[in-house]
C-alpha cells in the first residue's frame, strides 16, 4: 500500500513538473518573439528612413522644377509672341528648330503623363503594406517611388531646357 | 579742179570702206558677248532688289518685303501657335502630378 502511493505520488510529481517546464518554455518562447519582433522593426526603421528622407527630398527638388519651368514659360510664351510679331524674319533652320521642340514637349509631357497610373499604384500598395506592417514589401515600395521621382525629375530638366531653346531663338 | 575732185572721191570711198568694215564688226562683237561670261542685262520685274540677309543695307533701292525662309507667314504663325499651346500643355502636365501624402511618409503611423 505504502509502495503504491509513493509511485503516484512521484507520477504526480513528475507530470507537474514536466507541465510546469513545458509552460515556462512556451512563455520563454513568447519573449524571444518579442524580442524579435522588436529587432525587426528597429532594423527596418533603420533602413526605411533614408529612403523617407530621399523621398521627401525628391519632392521638394520637383517643386523647384515646377516652378522654375513656369517662369520660363511665361518667358518663352512672350518670347513666342514678340517672334509672331516678324514671322518672315526667322529663318527656315530656326523653324524647323521650332517644330522640334514642339514635338520634344509633347513627348515629355507624354512621359509625365504616364508616371501617374504607377504613382497612383505604388501609393495604393504602400497603404496595405503600412497596415499589414509587410516591412520588406514598404521597402520596395518605396524605392520604386523613388525611381519615379527621378524619371520626373529628368523630364522636368528636359522641359526646362526646351523652354531655354525657345527663349534663346 | 580734176585732182579736187579725184581726192575727194578717194575719201568718200574711203569714208564708204571704213563704214562698211564697222557694219560688219559688229554682228561679231555681240558674238563674242554671247560666248563669254557677261552675263546679258535685261529690265524687268525680275531686277527688283533681293532682301539684304547680310544686315546691311541696299544700295540698289528701298527693300519692300523681307523674308528669310521659305515658309509663309501664316504657316510660321501656326507653328508659332502649336509651340505655345504645347509650352502650357506641359506645364499642366507638370503641375498635375499625382504624389504620395505626407501620412504616407510619417513612421509613426506603421504599427
Amino acid at each position: 500500500m505504502k509502495r503504491k502511493l509513493t509511485v503516484i505520488i512521484t507520477a504526480i510529481l513528475v507530470l507537474t513538473l514536466l507541465t510546469g517546464t513545458v509552460a515556462y518554455a512556451d512563455g520563454g518562447s513568447r519573449i524571444g518573439d518579442k524580442i524579435q519582433k522588436a529587432q525587426d522593426r528597429l532594423d527596418f526603421l533603420k533602413a526605411v528612413q533614408p529612403l523617407i528622407d530621399e523621398v521627401k527630398d525628391n519632392r521638394d527638388q520637383i517643386k523647384i522644377k515646377v516652378d522654375q519651368l513656369k517662369n520660363l514659360r511665361q518667358q518663352a510664351k512672350q518670347h513666342i509672341k514678340t517672334l509672331k510679331e516678324n514671322p518672315g524674319a526667322l529663318t527656315d533652320e530656326q523653324i524647323e528648330l521650332i517644330q522640334s521642340l514642339s514635338q520634344q514637349l509633347k513627348d515629355c509631357r507624354n512621359v509625365l503623363k504616364d508616371t501617374n497610373p504607377n504613382m497612383v499604384q505604388q501609393r495604393q500598395n504602400l497603404r496595405e503594406q503600412r497596415r499589414s506592417r509587410n516591412y520588406e514589401a514598404i521597402l520596395t515600395t518605396y524605392g520604386n517611388i523613388i525611381s519615379i521621382q527621378k524619371d520626373r525629375m529628368l523630364d522636368l530638366d528636359k522641359m526646362i531646357s526646351i523652354n531655354q531653346q525657345i527663349i534663346a531663338i | 579742179m580734176k585732182k579736187i575732185l579725184c581726192v575727194s572721191l578717194a575719201a568718200l570711198l574711203a569714208i564708204l570702206l571704213s563704214a562698211c568694215v564697222n557694219k560688219d564688226q559688229i554682228p561679231s562683237a555681240n558674238a563674242a558677248l554671247q560666248t563669254s561670261n557677261i552675263p546679258e542685262v535685261s529690265i524687268g520685274a525680275s531686277d527688283l532688289p533681293e532682301a539684304d540677309t547680310s544686315g546691311g543695307q541696299s544700295s540698289q533701292g528701298p527693300i519692300i518685303a523681307e523674308s528669310s525662309n521659305t515658309v509663309s507667314d501664316k504657316e510660321t504663325e501656326a507653328i508659332l501657335d502649336e509651340l505655345s499651346a504645347d509650352l502650357e500643355s506641359a506645364l499642366g502636365g507638370a503641375e498635375g502630378l499625382e504624389d504620395i501624402d505626407n501620412t504616407d511618409l510619417d513612421l509613426n503611423n506603421i504599427e
